[in-house]
């Protein structure tokens, strides 16, 4: 701990070096590798192992606790912030929200943390961590808990629970204060549920297990839609695989020993069950996304349109693909680690295919229920390298990486009994030479996977801290910020709509409580900075509409004229192209100065790189800029008056 | 030691018995606890009740005492539903257009809670007959599952053992994570940086402001948050081809973490036009990084004289 904190505490002081990232890093092997050991070993004690697996969960919550212990920082945290505000503000569910519109229909998680808030007098944030370390460590426990569902043994399940901690998004971006990270939790939750309804018998407990799984599968409905999705596809999944007769049935009705001379019941009804939950909860996810948040679907498919687009057009030399790690701040082992990640992920997933194989030949894996179940998973976690495509595309990339943190769920239930076995061969090889490299060997794979997982999951500048980087999201809050941001509340009220970039936003549009709405076609008022002076601004529509839809200020921060944002976008993700930079030098170059004589634009407020502008603005469709008027011969003199 | 046990063992049946009640209860205290002032002690109370109380019983009225899952899991699935009873409330509260507020919440999963204890209630009671026939039985048997597994599987979870390695390593993590952030809050760090802005500190601008014949006073105020002191000049023009002086700027040099409050008097300009007024505010000796110019602040207003005809006046 005392390295991570070293590491974060060199980073703050230098824009990036590579002692923090050593630092960082070898603070995280010493907690969780020793862990990951203890678990592997035979002679732990099945109790110890869980008790180890929650200190993992816990532990592996410190890069991300440190990172913001205080308030919001990540992009989405400061949306969902702002929800969580919303219902303790108002007292009502379903409040619009400026930064990320579509989390206001998902109110799972600040409901929650708003009644823990009530609860326990706790600040918004104070009650999100403790939420966000219960669903941490629930999560690690869920991966294990499934694991064992699957039938696989307490220490098996407990290594893969700690394979699935690689993945790219657990240390940080299922850490987060977002909705995914409660969802997560709950969708592994459900799966256990799922697979305990599918194996239990008739009368011993699967009508128990079905109402939970129910249960759950409903609170993450109303919590996430991706999330949502993918239970019903894994369950989908699932249930397609205990209804292919090879897989699931045994072909003959048995006597079971264990159930009293009762017959084993048919696998028919256990597919029925499977297919019965699944289109409950498809049926719910249908309704919520049909009466509740009925703008899902739209806001979701242009990263898979885009994507598969854009995959299209790099494998037709018609587009480029994305630049990974383009001008990141990641030192290069970190990103040669990341490279690494698939290619080690694909041995040990055919080591683990042909462990299932071999299982399937000496009779370790019988037709039935635990092979159907195993197959399921099995071909979810072979969805991650497909996905791995996709991270050549801009728009499929963050798909792809939230992708992920599902997909290593199968894919950890396939690789998990390949490294145990491994384990055990090497525990069983008289030369001491060959155990101890085999164990080296895995404890090197863990380290690389942990290093490039992460660092193929979130840019360095989100994970670390450090000096204000312009455009960055994580690094964009600073005090000038914070004070505009509580002065412009102070002085205006909240829920103001505002023009403003992406960066500014953030701020003022969760701690200040303002409507800080992204532009749109409808209204692309990015075309207020682009304009150049004295030319009428385009559309000609642009103006009114800011006017029926009562915008009223406008806060610019000088430094888009200047520096271009490290994201490369100003205002949302989708910026248009004709912001795009043209060289080093952004396209507000000389832009902004224009609105000091706009006539309808009064500046109220400017601090060193924020200049607050009240709207006045004219309704007739001209666009027109307006300029001050002439001046008409000698105007009178007036006097500063100090000390009123 | 000997005598505890025996009570722990004689209390145990009891407790298993009406467990459903007594969580019920300790949730309905759970008003007592918001009484206390906001803070950890509070939080520490509140938040395991909170959390635990309506899953707990929610497990209870769904399995039955034989299959209900124990130790890791049940703590796991009692917490995680004692998180989604709050949403569900959330939702009940709303679609019955009920506000959202700490008391009606409290009530309504306490409604839940009574129900849900009820439920559980019952079930150990009509169970209880059951249970010695039905518990030579393993606890969930599948078929599929290959005997080497299965003992693993089925081998008990919620043992003392289980439970106080459980807690010693959640008190262990807990410790790590509390420690790393007091030592990561206590080391010296850079400052943050300093700023300065300017404001205009009046009614709030909607439009033209309206001097009269006597003129107008338009308060402003200079906000330095800076670590050290700053030597200003302070100008005011009239806006326009070409710019006028409006007052005669003058030099002020406030201190770190200083504001300084001033006002600009406007004389009423000669005729009905709009006129704008800048009033800046220059560092003397303080280089803007992105402009490589003096670093200047400055806010605006228009002005009118609202007795006087427009007739005359463009833009």
């Amino acid at each position: 701990m005392a390295a991570i904190v070293r590491g974060y505490n060199i980073a703050e002081a230098t824009l990036t070096s590579t002692s923090e990232f050593v630092w960082f890093w070898l603070g995280m092997f010493l907690l969780e590798l020793p862990v990951a050991g203890l678990i592997a070993r035979r002679a732990t004690p099945r109790a110890m192992r869980a008790a180890l697996l929650a200190f993992y969960g816990l532990v592996s919550y410190a890069p991300k606790l440190l990172r913001n212990p205080t308030s919001p920082m990540f992009h989405d945290e400061f949306a969902h912030w702002r929800a969580t505000y919303e219902i303790l503000s108002t007292g009502k569910l379903f409040q619009p929200n400026p930064t990320i519109p579509i989390i206001a229909r998902y109110p799972g998680l600040h409901a929650a943390t708003a009644s823990l808030v009530h609860a326990t007098g706790l600040s918004i944030w104070q009650a999100a961590t403790v939420l966000l370390i219960l669903f941490h460590v629930t999560l690690i426990l869920g991966v294990a808990a499934l694991a064992q569902a699957l039938g696989f043994n307490n220490r098996t399940a407990s290594l893969i629970a700690i394979l699935y901690g690689l993945n790219s998004s657990f240390l940080y971006f299922d850490a987060q204060y977002a909705y995914e990270s409660m969802a997560i939790t709950l969708v592994v939750w459900t799966l256990v549920a799922y697979v305990w309804a599918i194996r239990s018998p008739w009368g011993q407990g699967r009508a128990a297990w079905s109402v939970l799984t129910v249960v759950l599968s409903a609170g993450t409905v109303i919590t996430h839609h991706l999330s949502t999705f993918t239970l019903v596809l894994i369950m989908a999944l699932a249930s397609v695989a205990v209804s292919v007769p090879w897989l699931a049935t045994t072909g003959r009705i048995v006597r079971d020993r264990w159930q009293e001379g009762r017959p084993q019941e048919s696998w028919a009804w256990t597919a029925v069950t499977a297919w019965s939950l699944t289109l409950i909860t498809a049926l719910m996810a249908g309704a919520w996304f049909r009466f509740v948040a009925p703008t899902t679907w739209s806001y979701l498919s242009p990263f898979l349109g885009e994507g598969l687009s854009q995959l299209t057009q790099v494998a037709t030399g018609t587009g480029a693909a994305r630049h990974l790690f383009g001008a990141s701040l990641s030192p290069v082992w970190e990103q040669k680690s990341a490279y690494l990640v698939p290619l080690l992920a694909l041995s040990l997933a055919v080591g683990g295919l042909l462990l299932i194989r071999a299982w399937i030949r000496d009779g370790h894996l019988p037709r039935g229920r635990r092979r159907a179940l195993l197959f399921g998973f099995v071909m979810l976690g072979l969805v991650y390298f497909p996905s791995t495509i996709f991270i050549l595309s801009p728009s499929g990339a963050e798909g792809a990486r939230r992708s992920w943190s599902f997909t290593w769920i199968g894919f950890s239930v396939l690789v998990g009994p390949a490294a145990v076995w491994l384990l055990d061969w090497a525990g069983r090889n008289r030369q001491r030479w060959v155990r101890i490299t085999v164990r080296l060997g895995l404890v090197a794979v863990l380290a690389v996977a942990l290093v490039g997982g992460t660092a193929a999951g979130l840019a360095a500048y989100y994970r670390l801290p450090g000096p204000f980087l312009f455009g960055s999201d994580a690094r964009s809050v600073t005090p000038e910020l914070v004070a505009a941001s509580q002065w412009f509340s102070a002085r205006f009220g909240t829920r103001n709509n505002i023009v403003t970039d992406r960066y500014t936003g953030l701020i003022f549009g969760s701690f200040g409580a303002q409507n800080t709405n992204a532009p749109s076609a409808a209204l692309p008022f990015y075309n207020l900075y682009l304009a150049k002076p004295g030319i009428p601004i385009e559309p000609s529509y642009l103006i009114p509409a800011l006017s029926r839809e009562h915008y009223t200020y406008m806060i610019v921060d000088e430094r888009m004229a200047y520096d271009l944002p490290e994201l490369g976008v100003y205002f949302t993700s989708t910026d248009p192209v004709e912001l795009q930079a043209h060289g080093s030098k952004p396209v507000f170059h000389g832009r902004l100065g224009k609105f000091n004589t706009i006539q309808w634009m009064v500046k109220v407020f400017q601090s060193d790189n924020y200049s607050i502008y009240r709207l006045i603005l004219p309704t007739a469709q001209n666009g027109h800029q307006g300029k001050p008027s002439r001046s008409r011969g000698r105007l009178p003199l007036g006097k500063f008056l100090v000390g009123q | 030691v000997t005598a505890t046990h025996e009570v722990l063992r004689r209390l145990k049946p009891l407790w298993l018995s009406v467990w459903p009640l007594w969580t019920f209860v300790v949730f309905a205290g759970e008003f007592a606890v918001r009484l206390l002032p906001d803070g950890y002690m509070r939080a520490a109370v509140a938040a395991p009740i909170l959390l635990l109380g309506p899953g707990s019983l929610t497990l209870g009225a769904i399995f039955s005492h034989r299959r209900r899952p124990e130790g890791v899991s049940f703590f796991c699935y009692a917490a995680l539903l004692g998180v989604l009873w709050s949403g569900f409330a959330s939702l009940t509260l709303y679609a019955s257009h009920t506000l959202i507020t700490a008391s009606s919440t409290y009530w309504c999963l306490l409604i839940i809670c009574a129900a849900l204890a009820i439920v559980a209630e019952a079930r150990i009671v009509l169970g209880r007959g059951k249970g010695r026939r039905a518990a030579r039985y393993p606890e969930v048997l599948n078929p599929d599952l290959s005997d080497a597994d299965g003992d693993d599987v089925e081998a008990p979870e919620g043992s003392v053992g289980a439970g106080f390695s459980s807690i010693v390593a959640v008190v262990a993590g807990l410790t790590l994570l509390v420690g790393g952030l007091y030592a990561y809050d206590h080391l010296p760090r850079p400052a943050p940086m300093g700023y300065t802005w300017i404001d205009w500190t009046g009614p709030p601008i909607k439009g033209d402001i309206s001097v009269g014949p006597a003129g107008t006073k338009l308060s402003f105020q200079i906000v330095h948050r800076q670590s050290d002191t700053t030597k200003f000049l302070l100008s005011a023009t009239w806006l326009g081809s070409p710019p006028q002086s409006l007052a005669k700027p003058f030099t002020l040099t406030i201190g770190p973490d200083r504001i300084f409050r001033g006002a600009l008097f406007v004389p009423p300009p000669p005729d009905g036009c709009t006129y704008r007024i800048v009033v800046a505010l220059t560092a003397a000796h303080q280089i803007d990084a992105l402009t490589r110019k003096p670093q200047t602040w400055s806010i605006n207003a228009d002005v009118r004289n609202p007795r006087k005809p427009q007739k005359a006046c463009s833009s």
